[in-house]
């Protein structure tokens, strides 16, 4: 069997802050400029996006060997990361209050706000990589991958944050996020659904017969259920204009449905036995 | 009077509530050998034990529960504040949504786990996973239903000012630690190691050699379960049921005191006697059931 070449971090890292953002921006002023709720779907797919991106550096983390470790990573990121988007979405806020950058693009979305998303990728980002440098020469961890990894993870746990909040609220600025997202107690799934597609598939896939593609493939799998759960909730945010929820809900199911026989596939390619039922097989002899 | 009246009957259903989690939580984890049990099933084909347990590596047992419960009761609150449902359909909805969800974990987790490691030659069994996930999405639904109902009690009826999915993360995570800490004690060691002496613990050469026969036929993850129900279900529920129902209880008997900060300033005391007790327990069993090598002179 021909080994696939393994996708470098750097290039998903570089599909999930370019195209996360991309989604993100997108489905905000998409939605403000038509006065519609259409296109809260593009928030998830952001998230996917990163979430491929902070799986891959979960994976590349932990395979030196943290076996129990990779959950706890992922709630490490998730924590970092929380942390970062409020503050930059804070930022952005601050911007729109002081008049700064007050221009209004489109739909009456101040430039100020804009900022916000990108300030919040930012400050996680150098987060991750004091936290990962603290872990690397303070705690004296020694893992090659840590540095880099940690603000790796650290910003894909900020976009998924981002993109999931675009999901369930619509919208990205620092009032929204604290009435829809954290006051109705939505912070509670937005934190642990959102960091389980990110640590599952490494946690789920590892071993020595561990496969990029394999474990990538859970990682879309396991987001587009995320994506079902927000657009669930994003039904309690747009009580009155179901259309947006209702599309990401369907959306979200159909995808999932190809995703996870896409994965199926895979573990048949790979060349486990699969057996309906049976005894267990005969050991070699000389075993 | 009355009001107390009320809080302490709440505080009853939450207790019976907080037992039927408890011990749902513990069972569920059974079945697909989680935490603790994870890694010796791991293991086993590795040096050579091939076995047909299932192995649900989702996470620790406190992020898994953390994930049901939070997601449970956000979808029975989204429901009930977008579609005016009955708060305890919802609760109903909530949970299946999760424990289906959480069933998707489960099997992705079992065919990754064993994917991961084909070089070692353990079959991915297609009947082990029909028939084992059923009854984890089921117990998981009980556990997700339990515990989100008695953080919706909490934060509706005794007046816990959190959203009420961040209660039900929080208690979340404490069922899972404590199904961890407790109901593991009866599976681990006793259930995957049966000729081996109570408490003798596990020498790093045996690592991985697991019970591969059953009473009946191969061994699999409901017999287990099976096996768990009599003692380390129940003793996870009464667990959970007792910090539910004891703690509570602290609450709101000391709540009125010095400006709310009473039932704080209980808690910690208790702590501290418990702390105290023990280490006095710690060292009592050390004296009792020694001896442990004194220290070589070195």
């Amino acid at each position: 069997m021909s080994e696939v070449k393994e996708i470098d971090w750097y290039t998903l890292a570089g599909a999930g802050i370019i195209g996360g953002l991309i989604c993100i921006y997108a489905a905000v002023i998409l939605d403000a400029a038509l006065g519609v709720n259409y296109f809260i779907f593009l928030g998830a797919i952001g998230a996917i996006l990163a979430t491929l991106w902070g799986a891959d550096a979960v994976r590349k983390i932990c395979k030196y060997g943290i076996g129990t470790g990779v959950p706890s990573i992922g709630m490490l990121a998730f924590g970092m990361g929380l942390l970062a988007t409020l503050l930059g979405l804070k930022f952005g806020d601050y911007l729109v209050a002081k008049n700064i950058l007050a221009m209004e693009v489109v739909g009456g979305i101040k430039a100020g706000l804009l900022v916000g998303p990108l300030a919040a990728l930012v400050m996680a980002l150098v987060q991750g990589f004091v936290i990962g440098f603290i872990a690397q020469n303070i705690l004296k961890m020694k893992i090659p991958t840590m540095q880099v990894g940690m603000t790796m993870i650290s910003g894909a746990a900020s976009l998924i944050y981002l993109g999931y909040t675009v999901t369930i609220a619509g919208a990205f600025d620092f009032g929204t996020l604290v009435n829809n997202v954290i006051n109705t107690g939505f912070i509670a799934p937005l934190f642990i659904v959102g960091a389980l597609p990110m640590l599952h598939p490494f946690n789920a896939c590892l071993g020595p017969d561990e496969n990029q593609r394999r474990t990538l493939t859970l990682g879309v799998e396991a987001a587009l259920m995320s994506t079902v759960i927000f657009g669930i909730l994003s039904f309690a945010i747009f009580p009155n204009d179901i259309i947006g929820p209702v599309i990401t809900v369907l959306l979200g199911l159909v995808a999932w449905v190809f995703a996870y026989l896409a994965y199926w596939q895979k573990v048949k390619e790979s060349g486990t036995i699969i057996l309906p039922t049976g005894l267990l097989p005969k050991k070699e002899e000389g075993q | 009077m009355e009001e107390l009246a009320v809080s302490l009957g709440t505080l009853a259903l939450m207790g019976a509530c907080a037992t039927i989690a408890g011990a749902a939580e513990d069972l569920e984890s059974d079945f697909g050998s989680q935490s603790n049990a994870n890694s010796q099933v791991q293991l086993a084909p590795q040096v050579g034990y091939l076995h047909r347990v299932y192995n649900k590596a989702i996470c620790g047992e406190p992020v898994a529960y953390g994930l049901l419960s939070a997601t449970g009761a956000a979808v029975a609150f989204a429901l009930a504040t977008a579609f005016a449902v009955n708060i305890v359909i919802a609760l109903a909805l909530g949970a299946a949504v999760a424990a289906l969800m959480y069933g998707v974990y489960a099997t992705t987790a079992y065919m990754g786990r064993l994917t991961g490691q084909k070089r070692f030659g353990q079959p991915i069994y297609i009947d082990v996973l029909l028939t084992t996930t059923p009854p984890i999405i089921a117990h998981a639904f009980i556990a997700t239903m339990g515990i989100a109902t008695f953080s919706y009690l909490l934060n509706v009826i005794i007046g816990q000012p959190f959203p009420f999915p961040i209660l039900a993360l929080l208690w979340g995570i404490m069922t899972g630690g404590m199904g961890s800490a407790v109901g593991d004690v009866h599976y681990g060691a006793e259930r995957q190691y049966q000729y081996k002496p109570f408490g003798m613990g596990l020498p790093a050469a045996q690592s991985g050699k697991i019970v591969q026969k059953g009473e009946v036929g191969l061994r699999n993850s409901i017999d287990i379960a099976g096996f768990c129900v009599k003692h380390g279900g129940p003793l996870t529920g009464l667990g959970l049921g007792l910090t539910v129902f004891v703690d509570l209880w602290r609450h709101i008997i000391f709540i009125e005191f010095v400006n709310g900060w009473g039932a704080m300033i209980a808690g910690l005391l208790v702590i501290v006697v418990w702390v105290i007790g023990n280490r006095f327990l710690e060292v009592w069993a050390r004296k009792a059931y020694g001896p442990f090598k004194k220290e070589e002179a070195t």
